[in-house]
């Protein structure tokens, strides 16, 4: 399964976490962006199957990301990697058109769960 | 304000567990070695208005950055470790703010080579304090607030003090 995929967080840290997760499913084609707005720079210049993004960033934060790759018209999946837990901030997030949501601290599990149901759905589509 | 030490405790033991893999446990107060110590911290405004600081020693932060990371602790750098413990922090303010009144906002993280009280934040005094231990060492986690009454003693102010 071939896709590629935009992680956007301004710790380098989460980044490394998540692209060790993405490896781990099998996604090698991985963008990295330190902050919102280089996120939603990098996704006006290429296509991507799926967008991975922080809530507190510098600049734009993930939900203003969310907000403009919607407002562009795009389905991509996007979820988001946050530590915005509180039932107002997901409910804000599915609004704004997010297709998943996970709150940190997380399992490495959980998060290559998801991915795994992403790919599964990408290959079903 | 009033945050409970336990709910420090239960945010510290999810954190560790789940992002690192390390069993905490509470201990009475940081231990007075002189090792290096580095101390991240995030302010939540709105809501509520608090300051969280992260303290740990400098092997801590390494140990957690190795473990977060997957790669062996001899091979961390500084930047490793100073991201580790602003993720951390964040991680820790991000859960804390969502047991306190909202709507809240939460900072970026900032982080300094120094122990907490090199932190200083004007205005405010501790509210909640938890030292604990992983990884073998020390780290403490300290909330501070806005005080309408700077000289009130510091007991009345406090939902926690330990050590």
């Amino acid at each position: 399964m071939s896709a590629k995929v935009l992680v956007a967080d301004d710790s380098g840290t989460m980044r490394k976490i998540i692209i060790r997760s993405l490896n781990a499913v099998g996604i090698k084609d991985i963008v990295e962006a330190a902050d919102g707005t280089e996120a939603v720079a990098l996704f006006q210049q290429q296509p991507f199957d799926m967008v991975l993004t922080d809530w507190n960033m510098p600049g734009l934060t993930g939900l203003e990301v969310l907000k403009a790759i919607r407002a562009a018209g795009s389905t991509v999946p996007v979820m988001l990697v946050t530590t915005e837990g509180e039932k107002s901030r997901v409910l804000e997030a599915v609004q704004a058109g997010v297709s998943d949501y996970l709150t940190k601290p997380f399992e490495t599990d959980a998060l290559r769960a998801k991915l795994e149901k992403f790919l599964g759905a990408l290959a079903g589509a | 304000m009033l945050v409970a030490q336990s709910a420090l405790i239960d945010i510290a033991r999810s954190i560790c567990s789940s992002m690192l893999g390390a069993e905490i446990e509470e201990t009475c107060g940081s231990p007075a070695d002189s090792s290096r110590r580095l101390t991240g911290y995030v302010h939540i405004t709105g809501g509520s208005k608090c300051a969280v600081l992260l303290e740990a020693t400098e092997e801590f932060v390494n140990q957690a950055a190795s473990a977060l990371l997957g790669t062996p602790a001899a091979e961390m750098t500084q930047r490793d470790r100073l991201d580790c413990i602003a993720e951390l922090t964040n991680m820790f303010g991000g859960n804390l703010k969502s047991i306190l009144p909202a709507p809240s906002s939460l900072s970026l993280p900032s982080v300094i080579v120094g122990n907490r009280d090199d932190v200083l934040i004007a205005h405010s005094s501790p509210v909640a304090d938890a030292s604990l231990i992983g990884f073998g060492q020390g780290f403490h986690v300290r909330v501070v607030a806005e005080t309408s009454d700077q000289h009130a003693p510091r007991e009345m102010r406090c939902a926690v003090a330990v050590g």
